[in-house]
């Protein structure tokens, strides 16, 4: 930076200032970036008590359960006729009364972006009931979709970000040309491109100021929360995203700029370029990958299991015969010529296998479908600046798709760990000795490692981008016409 | 100090230079007349390295100024026929601006105004925002700019349009004083007394061509009119 580069920065930031266009545009941007920041809290606080509600119900079920178990022992130390039933059976604990939540706790930057937390379960109830009762349950359950707008930080960044930056930057030369003070200044020993690139940084630096500003005093305000660790990086993260798409938009001005439009031109046709990169092409991407990979609905899959209950409850016994010889090493040891007990818990496990295994291709066609939208997403996100902001944005804070996908996942495994678990004890009619002995769910967080390296994709396209469009942008100004516009 | 050679420039068909030889040395004063369109300011644009020529090179210090443009543009000051300003600021902050991007950090306000009070702008004028002053108020600015440089060499395109006769008086002593200093000055009027009282050599233009160089000494002032006038018809 050089001396002449500083004293064109320094003019510049007062002639901002004496326009008076960047007061109003300052107390714009601190107040979406503070609503944004509202709203976010405002979703991790709903996701805060849905989880607390799924903690608290599971605890307050074993509570009660501790309970029936002391009346029990109770009883059989008073040497009652009638004992109660034993909490602790297997066939108790692995339905409703047992189940155990499954958490995906909020991270501490939730509320930068509220993402999909709005649309995926945070808290889950894991029991022998089938996979998708659970998750179905979870979806109507989940409060958070009631609150309409979408007005999150993500979303004052990817929107609303670039149209204070063209407002800023629409007449980054052509205003001073069409003026005639670029006669006089080009006449002092100066080139256009430190012109421009001071113009550029002070803008620049305004806009990062305030935001970044607001953001780190919303932070300060509301805090982190008391999630996962991760918060320097994730936080590190998102910032650098902000930093790289404000950077990405300035090279859209600077390329646009460059062109020797009139100021009214160039304005234009950087709002057109907004039009396409942030509202366009996005819809435009939704669009097809719903055409082309329809995702069937939920309430087919639900009424699919529905439906495999029924006909797997009509045939009960048959089934049982079946699971027996397909578990020979749970079928009951019986005297010969003595008809075995009826075993009812036996029975639902065999007809809940049966249901599992008939709702499996549904299941499956609906997961790979869901699959192949995300795969299609993660190619369709590089045409646009905006949908490769949002991504980043959300991958760091933590609550994008991809965290969702690898909880629901843990969940998956955590949900056929628990029929591995009981089914044999429930066939056996079993009590467990305690009630720790019922599986818990922990969730294992991402490693930063991997959120870097999915963030970073799109980080580095987004860079890239920025950098080709400025690069080109500052060539162009070589042929930049000075005395009249195109 | 000013130097064209074969210097031309084409707008698609149309030629608005045809091949200029031109050179004026220290303590020269050229003044370029002709009609409107002739090619003056595109000759002045093209010192300036604002319009890039089609053919030929323009030196100033001997300084190519296509291919060190800015190097070149520490020698030259430049007065355009319409001085243009940040409106926002007074008269005296716009100096000091093009004073230090000019690489003349040193100039106190007391200095700066004084210079301001050499062209003719008193320094309550002087501190009053640019957006109140009239078009040779902004003009006397520019002049002062152009003399705050300390250039060695200066472009004028009609630099004394919306001066009033005390004002332009007063800046054909100035010219003379620059003369003096041993300034190379180049310029655009369409003032023919001025161009015979400042000028050391006219050239006339035509359609873009310089038909006519001729040395001031060795004219009247009538001459020079009939002379213009002659070159006018077609
Ligand atoms: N950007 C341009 N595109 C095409 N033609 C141009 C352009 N700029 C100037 N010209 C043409 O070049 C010729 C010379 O113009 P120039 O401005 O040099 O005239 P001038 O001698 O300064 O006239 P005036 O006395 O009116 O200031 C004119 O014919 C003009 O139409
Ligand atoms: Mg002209």
């Amino acid at each position: 930076m050089t001396r002449v580069w500083r004293r064109i920065a320094a003019h510049e930031w007062r002639i901002m200032r004496t326009d008076g266009l960047v007061w109003p545009l300052a107390l714009l941007l601190a107040t979406t970036v503070a609503w944004g920041l509202y709203s976010g809290l405002q979703s991790r606080t709903v996701v805060m008590a849905g989880i607390t509600s799924a903690q608290s119900d599971e605890s307050q079920r074993y509570s009660r359960l501790q309970e029936q178990l002391a009346r029990r022992d109770a009883a059989i130390a008073r040497g009652d006729s009638q004992i109660p039933a034993d909490p602790r059976s297997a066939s108790t604990l692995a339905g409703r009364t047992g189940s155990r939540a499954a958490v995906l706790p909020p991270t501490p930057t939730a509320l930068l972006s509220v993402g999909q937390s709005d649309l995926l379960p945070s808290a889950l109830r894991v029991s022998s009931e089938p996979r998708e009762q659970m998750l179905a349950a979870a979806e109507i359950e989940n409060p958070h979709r009631l609150l309409d707008g979408r007005f999150d930080l993500s979303f004052v960044v990817v929107y609303l970000l670039p149209l204070v930056v063209i407002t800023l930057a629409f007449n980054l030369l052509a205003g001073e040309r069409e003026h005639g003070t670029l006669a006089l200044l080009l006449a002092q020993p100066v080139s256009l491109t430190q012109v421009v690139s001071a113009k550029v940084v002070v803008r620049f630096g305004f806009v990062l100021a305030v935001s970044l500003a607001m953001v780190g005093a919303g932070v300060l305000i509301a805090g982190l929360g008391e999630g996962p660790a991760g918060a320097g990086w994730r936080l590190a993260g998102w910032t650098v995203t902000v930093l790289v798409y404000v950077a990405f938009w300035f090279a859209v001005s600077l390329l646009m700029a460059s062109r020797g439009w009139s100021s009214a031109t160039t304005a234009l046709a950087t709002a057109a370029v907004w039009l396409a990169a942030v509202v366009v092409i996005p819809s435009l991407t939704n669009l097809i990958i719903n055409a082309t990979y329809p995702v069937p609905s939920r309430v087919e899959l639900v009424q699919a299991t529905r439906e495999a209950s029924d006909s797997a409850s009509t045939r009960g016994s048959v089934l049982l015969a079946q699971f027996f010889e397909d578990h020979p090493e749970m079928a009951p040891v019986v005297a010969p010529g003595q008809p075995a007990a009826p075993n009812f818990a036996a029975t639902r496990v065999a007809v809940a296998s049966e249901v599992a295994r008939m709702t499996e291709p549904v299941a499956r066609r609906y997961d790979e479908q869901l699959a192949r939208q995300q795969q299609a997403a993660s190619w369709f996100k590089f045409l646009s600046p905006a949908l490769l902001a949002r991504e980043a944005l959300d991958d760091f804070a933590g609550t994008g798709p991809h965290r969702h996908a690898d909880f629901r996942a843990q969940v998956d495994r955590f949900h056929a760990t628990w029929l591995e678990y009981f089914n044999p004890r429930i066939v056996q009619r079993a009590a467990l000795a305690s009630f720790d002995d019922v599986p818990a769910f922990t969730y294992t967080e991402e490693s930063a490692g991997r959120v870097l390296g999915r963030a970073g994709t799109a980080l580095t396209a987004l860079a890239l981008l920025a950098g080709l469009c400025g690069l080109v942008g500052l060539r162009r100004l070589r042929t930049y016409p000075l005395t009249h516009s195109i | 100090m000013l130097e064209a050679v074969n210097l031309t420039k084409q707008y698609g068909t149309h030629t608005a230079l045809h091949p200029l030889n031109l050179s004026i040395g220290p303590g020269e004063v050229f003044c370029l007349l002709g009609a409107n369109g002739a090619g003056k300011t595109t000759t002045i644009n093209l010192f300036l390295n604002f319009i890039q020529p089609s053919g030929g090179t323009a030196t100033i210090a001997g300084l190519d100024v296509t291919t060190q443009p800015v190097e070149s543009k520490k020698h030259v000051a430049y007065i355009p026929e319409q001085v243009m300003l940040y409106r926002n600021l007074s008269g005296l902050e716009n100096l000091e601006y093009f004073s230090a991007l000019a690489g003349h950090d040193q100039y106190a306000h007391a200095d700066l105004l004084a210079l301001l009070d050499e062209v003719g702008l008193g320094r309550e004028a002087a501190l009053k925002r640019v957006s109140t002053y009239s078009k040779g108020m902004r003009q006397k600015v520019g002049i002062a700019i152009a003399l705050a440089k300390k250039a060695s060499a200066l472009l004028l395109d009609e630099p004394t349009s919306g001066l009033d006769p005390k004002a332009s008086n007063e800046f054909s002593a100035l010219l003379q004083k620059l003369r003096d200093q041993g300034v190379a000055i180049l310029m655009a009027t369409h003032d023919l007394f001025r161009a015979k009282e400042s000028g050391t050599r006219v050239g006339i233009m035509k359609h873009g061509h310089l038909v006519a160089t001729l040395d001031t000494a060795d004219l009247g002032h009538a001459d020079l009119e009939r002379l213009y006038l002659e070159h006018m018809h077609d």
